[in-house]
């Protein structure tokens, strides 16, 4: 299954961010929501699910030490003590990948959709108007800030006393 | 007196490094035994195999009655608190909560871990998360428990309180404990009966009844 999902990373990511947008847009409309939503899992994906199979991978031999001695079956092995075991990774992977998002997000939002950060920016451009352009960029990066600091950064540290 | 383990001419190797070499040993109900050795003779190896969770080259291992093992490195959950890891531990055994919540509500208190219960294991110190793993062991109600070095690390009078909880806990359930430890005086103390190990490969070099 890893094997199966690097070969499907590869492939998603050698094709450009901008190709995606434009082919999905091609597909569903430059109306439809889902041009900038797929483009920003395809974008993103790749980090959590390397992350995960890295947290599986890399999950304290103690933890498996004491599902086998308890006689854990293989699901109550997955859902009592890898899953959550994965969560300190998964959460600082979160972190990476949702700051992509953002940023993939404006460019989708730029060539297929008809709202957002990135089409009211390329909207302010379109018209000249340099004001919003720097209003818009900036409503960008606060936005990022914040939500970084109000958000992210704590669920990380959260999640850092799940590790052993 | 019934024999509830039985270990015949076990032998374990290690990327083809003999370990264990035709170890073979008994213990009856009710009986306290103790294996020493230097560190690195595979003691804990061989309380792994009686626990059952590492295999074995060759020979018999037969165990009867249900198992409480504490390991070396204590293993406590992160993400749940002692109560939260107890109950976990007991479920997946398949002990009924309220049984193993009476057994932790009982035991608590006397092993000083009352106040614990609710807190998680990186939030209390080595010592009491020791307890918090031989209440867990004791939640799944064994026949057999098995202590891995339970004395490393901690100060003299936690020794002695635990020491004390090993005495109490055997008179008291009926357990059969099966202590390794490279602390001989401490372990003379627990023990009827003493299982002396030499160093790689372990072989029995002498049994002592105290």
């Amino acid at each position: 299954m890893e094997a199966f999902f690097n070969a499907l990373n590869t492939l998603v990511q050698s094709i450009s961010v901008l190709v995606w947008a434009i082919v999905l847009v091609m597909i569903f409309g430059v109306t439809s929501r889902k041009p900038p939503i797929l483009v920003v899992t395809a974008a993103t994906y790749p980090v959590l699910l390397s992350s995960l199979f890295g947290a599986v991978r890399s999950i304290d031999s103690r933890i498996m030490l004491l599902a086998r001695s308890l006689g854990a079956g293989k699901w109550e092995e997955l859902f009592y003590f890898v899953l959550p075991g994965t969560i300190p990774y998964l959460a600082a992977a979160s972190r990476t990948a949702i700051g992509i998002a953002l940023r993939i997000s404006v460019v989708a939002e730029a060539f297929g959709s008809s709202g957002g950060v990135g089409y009211w920016l390329v909207f302010s451009y379109d018209y000249g108007y340099k004001e919003g352009v720097f209003a818009w960029a900036l409503v960008l990066v606060v936005l990022m800030i914040a939500v970084d600091m109000l958000l992210l950064r704590p669920v990380e540290r959260w999640s850092e006393k799940w590790k052993l | 007196m019934e024999t509830v383990i039985v270990v015949e001419g076990l032998v374990k190797t290690y990327n083809g490094e003999l370990v264990l070499d035709h170890i073979s040993l008994r213990v009856r109900k009710g009986e306290s035994v103790g294996i020493a050795g230097p560190n690195g003779a595979g003691k804990s190896t061989l309380l792994r195999i009686i626990a059952g969770i590492e295999p074995y080259d060759d020979g018999i291992v037969q165990v009867k009655g249900s198992i409480g093992y504490v390991p070396q490195d204590i293993i406590l959950l992160p993400w749940r608190t002692v109560r939260g890891n107890i109950l976990l531990a007991a479920k997946i055994r398949g002990i009924p909560r309220l049984e193993a919540e009476k057994i932790v509500e009982a035991e608590a208190p006397r092993l000083g871990l009352e106040e614990y219960l609710d807190r998680y294991p990186k939030e209390i110190s080595g010592g009491t998360r020791r307890k918090a793993q031989i209440l867990m062991a004791l939640a799944l109600k064994p026949d057999i428990l098995l202590l891995d070095e339970p004395f490393t690390g901690l100060d003299s009078s936690t020794i002695e309180a635990l020491q004390e909880t090993i005495r109490r806990l055997r008179e008291e359930y009926g357990l059969t404990i099966v202590t390794v430890s490279h602390m001989m005086d401490e372990l003379t103390s627990i023990s009827d009966r003493l299982i002396l190990l030499t160093y790689k490969p372990a072989r029995i070099k002498a049994v002592v009844e105290l």
